[in-house]
C-alpha cells in the first residue's frame, strides 16, 4: 500500500507578492505583476516587460538576515525566501526525527551571477561555485538545517513540477517522510536574450490563449511546498493530497511542441490515471498557457483530446507571473492548491478572443464557490518536456 | 523486486568505447583529459554533426550503443544525470552576448544550453515518448538518476536507460584554475593515488545503463542498492547509516562486499575520508579506484559504474584498478563510493547475477 502525500506547507515569492497571501490576494484582484525591468541592468530595459520581483538582491538578504558578503545568486536567494515560508507554514523545526529531503528545480542556477562576472574574473570567483543547480538546493538544505537527502533536476520549464513529483514519489517509495520541494529561477540576460532569438517575447502584456498572442513576458521568483506522508501529518492542517503526477516527452523537436501534441496529451492522461480520477472529476485546470503561438494551440488540442470537448474551467496565470521558467511548476501548483483551499478560480488576464482552431476559452473573472474538488496544473518545456500534477482536496 | 543492468557503455579519456574488458594500458595526461571519440559520422547527418556540441554528440552516440546492446528501443523511461549540463553551448551562448552587449544573437547554443537537451535527444532519436528527467545535483547528478530508475521498476516498469554526462571546455578549465579545483600541470593522471597535494585531474564522459526488470544472457549484474546522503560528516554516522541500510535494503552484511570501488581522485583532502573509510570499514575487502581513467568531473561516477560493470562480468580487477594485493577469490558483490570533501556521499551495490 503506498503511502498518502500531503501538501501541508507552502511558500512563494513572484512578481504578485513576497508571500503566500500577497499573491492571494493579486489572484484575486487582478493585479499582475508585468512591468519594465528595474532590478535587472539590460539593453532591453525599456522594450521588454517581465514579471520582475521589485526587490534588489541586498533586499533579500536582509529579508533572510544572511550577511551582504555572501555567494549566492539571486535565484538561491528566491528559493529560500519561499523555502523559509514553507518550512514555518508546515510548522517544521530543524532536526526531527522525519527523514526529509530538499529537492529543487532550475534551469539556468547561478546564471545571473555568471553572466556578470564570467568576463571578470578578477572581480569575483565566488560565481564559479554558485553557477550549478545544486548549489541552490544545498542552500535551501542548510538554511533550514536539513541533511539526510538532497538533489536536484534541471527539466527545463517543467522543473519545479518535476521536483514535486519526485518528492511525492520519495514518500510513496518509504524512502522519505517529508519532502521540501519545488522550482526557482532568476530572471537573468542569458533567458531573456535567448527568448528573444527565438522571437517568443511579447512585447506587450501577455494574452495567453488569445487569439492574437504574441509570446510570453518572462517572470521570476520561487515556489516551494512541503509533502508529508499521511502518519506524520494527520494533526495539521493539510492543504491537499497530490493524488497525480505524470511526465512524458513530446519527441517532436527542442523547442515546440508536436501538431498532434502527443506529449501533453500523455502526460495529462498518466496523471488521471495515477489518480484513478476520471476527466470529469477535474474541476479546474491551471494550464502552462505561456501566451505563445505553438503552445497554447497545443496545449488547447490536448486539452480538447482529454477532455472530449467539455472542457472544465482554465486559466493560465502567466499573466500574472510572467514566465517564471524553472519556477514556473511550483508556482502555478501553489495556485492550484490555493484554488482547492479557497474554493476559487483565478482568472486568465487579457483574454480577448478564442483562438479559431479551437472551441474553447479560459475563465476570464475570479469564480467564487466554484465546487473545486481535483485540479490538474501543466507544465511543459524544452527539450519536449511535459508534466501534469493532480491536487485533490481531502 | 530485482533490478539488472543489461548493457552499459561509455565513451571516456580512454579506450573504453564498446569494449568489454578494461584496458590494460591507460592514457596519460598531463592536463585536462578529454575524451577519445569515434568517427561520429557513424552515428549523425551531416546536419547534425554541424549543429550539435561535443557533449551532445558523444552522450548521444553513447546512449545509441547502449541501447543496441540491450537489443531494444521500447524504453520506458530516459533519465539523464549532467552536472553542468551543455557547457559548450551555454558558454558560446553566454560570451558572445556579453561580447556583443546583448547584440544579434542566433538561437542554436540557447536552445541547445538546457540541462535537459542530452535526454531529450534521446528520446528524439528513439520516438520515445515516455518519463525523461534530467538531474543535476553536483558529485549526485548520476545517482539521482539511478535511484530514480530503481523506483520505476519497484513501479512497474522495465526497460529504463539511465546516463550520467559531463564535459570539460577550456574555458570553464581555465575559470575553475582560479579557485584551485585541479593539479597543476604537469601532472599525471597515473600518479592520482599517491598524489600529496590539493588539485585533482578534470575529466569528462558519458556513460549509459539499460537497467531492467528481466535478467538477460547479456545481464551485467544485480544492482543492489543507490544511496545518497547529503551531509554526513561524522565518519561513524556514515558508517552506521551504510550498514544499517545495506542490511535492510539487501539483507547483506559488510563482509559480503569483497570490493569496493573508492573514487579517488587525486585531491588529498576530499582523499582522506575515502582512507578513513577504507582503512576501518573495508578492511577485510579488496580496494579499487577509477578516476586516473577518466579524471575528475560531476557524473564520473557513472563510468565507475561502468568499470564495475566490466569488473564483476569478467570476475577480474586489471592491476591498474587494484590499489594492494587481492585477499578475495571472488567478486560477488561490489560497493561503489563516491563523495566530494566529505559531503554527497553515493554508494551504489552490485551483485553477480
Amino acid at each position: 500500500m503506498e503511502n498518502r502525500v500531503f501538501v501541508t506547507g507552502m511558500g512563494i515569492i513572484s512578481a504578485i507578492g513576497n508571500n503566500l497571501e500577497e499573491n492571494f490576494d493579486s489572484l484575486i484582484n487582478k493585479q499582475h505583476g508585468i512591468s519594465k525591468l528595474d532590478i535587472l541592468k539590460t539593453v532591453h530595459q525599456d522594450e521588454l516587460l517581465c514579471g520582475e520581483i521589485k526587490l534588489t538582491n541586498n533586499d533579500l538578504l536582509k529579508r533572510l538576515d544572511l550577511p551582504e558578503s555572501n555567494t549566492y545568486a539571486r535565484t538561491t536567494l528566491l528559493s529560500i525566501i519561499a523555502a523559509k515560508e514553507a518550512f514555518n507554514d508546515a510548522g517544521l523545526k530543524s532536526k526531527d526525527s522525519a527523514r526529509t529531503g530538499v529537492i529543487v528545480g532550475t534551469t539556468v542556477g547561478g546564471m545571473d551571477k555568471s553572466e556578470r562576472f564570467y568576463k571578470r574574473l578578477d572581480e569575483n570567483t565566488d560565481f564559479i561555485q554558485s553557477h550549478n543547480c545544486g548549489f541552490t538546493t544545498e542552500k535551501v538544505a542548510d538554511y533550514l538545517d536539513v541533511n539526510h537527502f538532497v538533489t536536484s533536476l534541471s527539466t527545463a520549464c517543467s522543473s519545479g513540477a518535476n521536483a514535486i513529483m519526485l518528492g511525492a514519489r520519495l514518500i510513496k517509495h518509504g524512502i522519505l517522510d517529508r519532502a521540501i520541494v519545488g522550482g526557482t529561477d532568476a530572471i537573468s540576460k542569458f533567458t531573456l536574450n535567448g527568448f528573444k532569438t527565438l522571437f517568443l517575447l511579447d512585447p506587450n502584456p501577455c494574452s495567453p490563449f488569445d487569439k492574437d498572442r504574441k509570446g510570453l513576458n518572462l517572470g521570476e521568483g520561487a515556489g516551494i511546498i512541503v509533502l508529508e506522508k499521511g502518519e506524520i501529518c494527520k494533526n495539521k492542517k493539510r492543504y491537499s493530497e497530490i493524488t497525480g503526477y505524470a511526465n512524458n516527452n513530446d519527441a517532436y523537436h527542442q523547442t515546440a511542441t508536436s501538431p498532434d501534441a502527443k506529449g501533453p496529451y500523455l502526460c495529462m492522461k498518466n496523471a488521471l490515471e495515477k489518480s484513478k480520477l476520471k476527466p470529469q472529476d477535474i474541476s479546474y485546470v491551471n494550464v502552462h498557457g505561456t501566451g505563445t503561438d505553438n503552445n497554447d494551440i497545443t496545449e488547447g488540442l490536448a486539452l480538447e483530446k482529454i477532455f472530449e470537448n467539455t472542457v472544465p474551467p482554465f486559466s493560465s496565470t502567466k499573466a500574472y507571473t510572467g514566465h517564471t521558467l524553472g519556477a514556473a511548476g511550483a508556482i502555478e501548483a501553489i495556485y492550484s492548491i490555493l484554488s482547492i483551499e479557497n474554493n476559487i478560480i483565478f482568472p486568465n488576464l487579457n483574454f480577448k478572443q478564442a483562438i479559431p482552431e479551437l472551441s474553447l476559452s479560459p475563465a476570464t473573472v475570479v469564480i467564487e464557490n466554484a465546487g473545486i474538488e481535483n485540479v490538474m496544473s501543466n507544465s511543459f518545456g524544452f527539450g519536449g518536456n511535459g508534466t501534469t500534477l493532480i491536487f485533490s482536496k481531502e | 523486486m530485482s533490478i539488472f543492468i543489461n548493457a552499459a557503455q561509455a565513451i571516456s579519456p580512454q579506450q573504453t568505447f564498446l569494449k568489454d574488458q578494461l584496458p590494460g594500458e591507460l592514457v596519460k595526461y598531463d592536463g585536462i583529459m578529454q575524451c577519445i571519440l569515434p568517427d561520429f559520422k557513424n552515428y549523425f547527418s551531416a546536419i547534425e554533426l554541424r549543429r550539435m556540441s561535443r557533449i551532445i554528440k558523444f552522450s548521444s552516440a553513447t546512449a545509441q550503443e547502449c541501447i543496441n546492446e540491450a537489443g531494444t528501443n521500447k524504453m520506458d523511461a530516459i533519465i539523464t544525470g549532467t552536472g553542468l549540463g551543455c557547457l559548450e553551448d551555454t558558454e558560446k551562448f553566454l560570451n558572445k552576448m556579453l561580447d556583443t552587449d546583448e547584440g544579434l544573437l542566433t538561437p542554436t547554443t540557447f536552445i541547445q544550453s538546457t540541462h535537459n537537451t542530452l535526454g531529450g535527444k534521446i528520446a528524439l532519436t528513439n520516438n520515445c515518448n515516455e518519463y525523461n528527467i534530467t538531474y543535476a545535483h553536483k558529485t549526485v547528478s548520476f545517482e539521482s538518476a539511478l535511484l530514480d530508475a530503481s523506483l520505476l521498476i519497484k513501479e512497474g516498469e522495465k526497460n529504463i536507460l539511465v546516463g550520467g554526462i559531463d564535459e570539460i571546455t577550456e574555458e570553464n578549465y581555465n575559470l575553475r584554475k582560479h579557485i584551485n579545483q585541479w593539479k597543476e600541470e604537469p601532472f599525471s593522471n597515473l600518479d592520482i593515488y599517491n598524489s600529496k597535494n590539493s588539485g585533482c585531474k578534470a575529466g569528462e564522459g558519458a556513460a549509459y545503463f539499460m537497467v531492467s526488470s528481466n535478467k538477460t544472457d547479456n545481464s551485467y549484474a544485480e544492482l543492489k542498492m543507490t544511496d545518497i546522503y547529503y551531509k554526513l560528516k561524522n565518519p561513524s554516522l556514515l558508517a552506521e547509516n551504510f550498514k544499517n541500510n545495506l542490511k535492510s535494503k539487501t539483507g547483506m552484511s559488510l563482509n559480503d562486499i569483497d570490493f569496493v570501488l573508492f573514487g579517488f581522485n587525486g585531491d588529498v583532502k576530499s582523499d582522506s575520508y575515502y582512507h578513513q573509510i577504507k582503512d576501518t570499514l573495508f578492511k577485510d575487502q579488496d580496494h579499487g579506484y577509477f578516476k586516473h581513467y577518466c579524471g575528475e568531473y560531476d557524473t564520473s561516477a557513472s563510468f565507475g559504474l561502468w568499470v564495475a560493470t566490466r569488473i564483476i562480468k569478467n570476475n577480474y580487477i586489471p592491476d591498474n584498478i587494484l590499489i594492494e594485493k587481492r585477499k578475495r577469490k571472488n567478486i560477488n558483490n561490489i560497493l561503489l563510493f563516491n563523495q566530494e570533501n566529505n559531503e554527497n556521499h553515493s554508494f551504489i551495490v552490485l551483485s553477480k547475477c
